[in-house]
């Protein structure tokens, strides 16, 4: 509708309708920003399998003698080691600043790639910048299955 | 509602925005006989949008691995929340994108308005056919399943035709012999990154060549 026949049109309150208009534009801008907002924010919520990070299970016919699994449990990378038929599990950040260490099975020691410390296999500080030892982190073993909990 | 208002004011005092507006939206003139089917090239451009941010979302859990394409894919779908619907969305945008570029052309076609002065349109409007085809292609083999494997494995026999350098494209677009990891991670990379990115800069062009000529009016 052009600016001259809404001139003449006086009888319909043309400000009545505009104000209609923009209130209706108005709904519908809302309705829609709210039927991409609720999907959208849903989606970057955490998926459930993610935020409960449960337990970490290592069934112990996987862990030959002197070697390392690796895995994860509220945050923290696990070492679950087997040395002497002993089965052992560490918190692998190094005590010194934090790094995670690695397993070295030829020396039954833990590195840490960051500053050279070393561990021995019941995580004693053995050489490098660190007096404490590696945190050790009880588990339970149920049906040969090692979990931590 | 106050505040928007005196924020739009102080950005209007300094930048003069009303004009703009008025020039570009509220009172740009069209030719009044202009019907619905002119809305088809923007709806394409609003549903490319759609794809852009959906395609976003989906990438926050998608892994291009061929060990992991397929688990991701399934997770999205099954454990993200909403996660169906935003993987639904891309997916059938992916559609409704390539279904609107023709009825696009079509009307353009039917109504000859590719003539002069606008047959660069027309050539850049095949270039946005054809990025839209290579994106819906390259993002059916991301799933990982049978069925994008041997859509994939089909799609690349195509170029194989070609006399003499078929077989050696067809070498090239699969990064091997056949559809394999190397594959997957390729037609990744075309589709989050290089075909989206042509897609803007021709469509850049395709508009600012709009703008410049002016919309067409009815014979």
């Amino acid at each position: 509708m052009n600016n001259a026949s809404h001139a003449q049109d006086s009888s319909s309150k043309p400000s009545d309708r505009r104000r209609f208009c923009k209130m209706a534009i108005g709904g519908m801008a809302v309705a829609s920003a709210g039927m991409v907002g609720y999907p959208v924010t849903t989606f970057l919520k955490l998926p459930k399998s993610m935020s409960q990070q449960g337990s970490m299970e290592v069934p112990l016919a996987d862990l030959a003698e002197g070697t390392a699994i690796w895995g994860e449990h509220l945050g923290r990378q696990i070492a679950v080691i087997k040395v002497d038929g002993q089965v052992r599990a560490f918190n692998g950040a190094c005590p010194h600043l934090g790094c995670v260490v690695q397993w070295e099975g030829a020396t039954r020691t833990f590195k840490c790639p960051c500053h050279g410390a070393v561990f021995s296999d019941n995580g004693k500080p053995v050489a490098g910048p660190v007096n404490a030892p590696l945190e050790s982190v009880p588990f339970q073993i149920q049906d040969d299955v090692l979990r931590i909990t | 509602m106050r505040v928007l208002r005196s924020i739009y004011q102080g950005l209007d005092d300094r930048y003069q925005l009303t004009p703009l507006i008025e020039k570009n939206v509220t009172r740009k003139w069209v030719p009044r006989t202009l019907g619905w089917s002119a809305c088809f090239g923007g709806l394409a451009l609003l549903v490319f949008l759609i794809q852009v941010f959906t395609g976003i979302l989906l990438l926050i859990y998608y892994k291009p691995d061929p060990g992991r394409a397929w688990d991701s894919v399934t997770f999205i779908k099954s454990n993200v929340p909403m996660g169906w619907l935003i993987q639904r969305v891309h997916v059938v945008g992916a559609n409704v994108m390539i279904a609107l570029v023709l009825m696009h052309m079509a009307r353009i076609a039917y109504f000859k308005i590719y003539r002069s002065p606008r047959e660069l349109h027309w050539v850049s409007g095949v270039v946005l056919l054809s990025l839209t085809v290579f994106l819906a292609f390259t993002g059916y083999l991301l799933p990982w399943t049978n069925l994008s494997y041997w859509g994939a494995s089909v799609g690349t026999e195509i170029p194989g035709a070609i006399p003499f350098v078929g077989e050696h494209v067809v070498t090239w677009a699969r990064r091997g012999p056949g559809i394999s990891g190397e594959t997957l991670g390729f037609f990744f990379a075309m589709h989050i990154w290089v075909l989206p990115a042509g897609l803007v800069i021709f469509m850049a062009m395709h508009f600012a060549m709009i703008r410049r000529t002016g919309i067409s009016r009815p014979l």
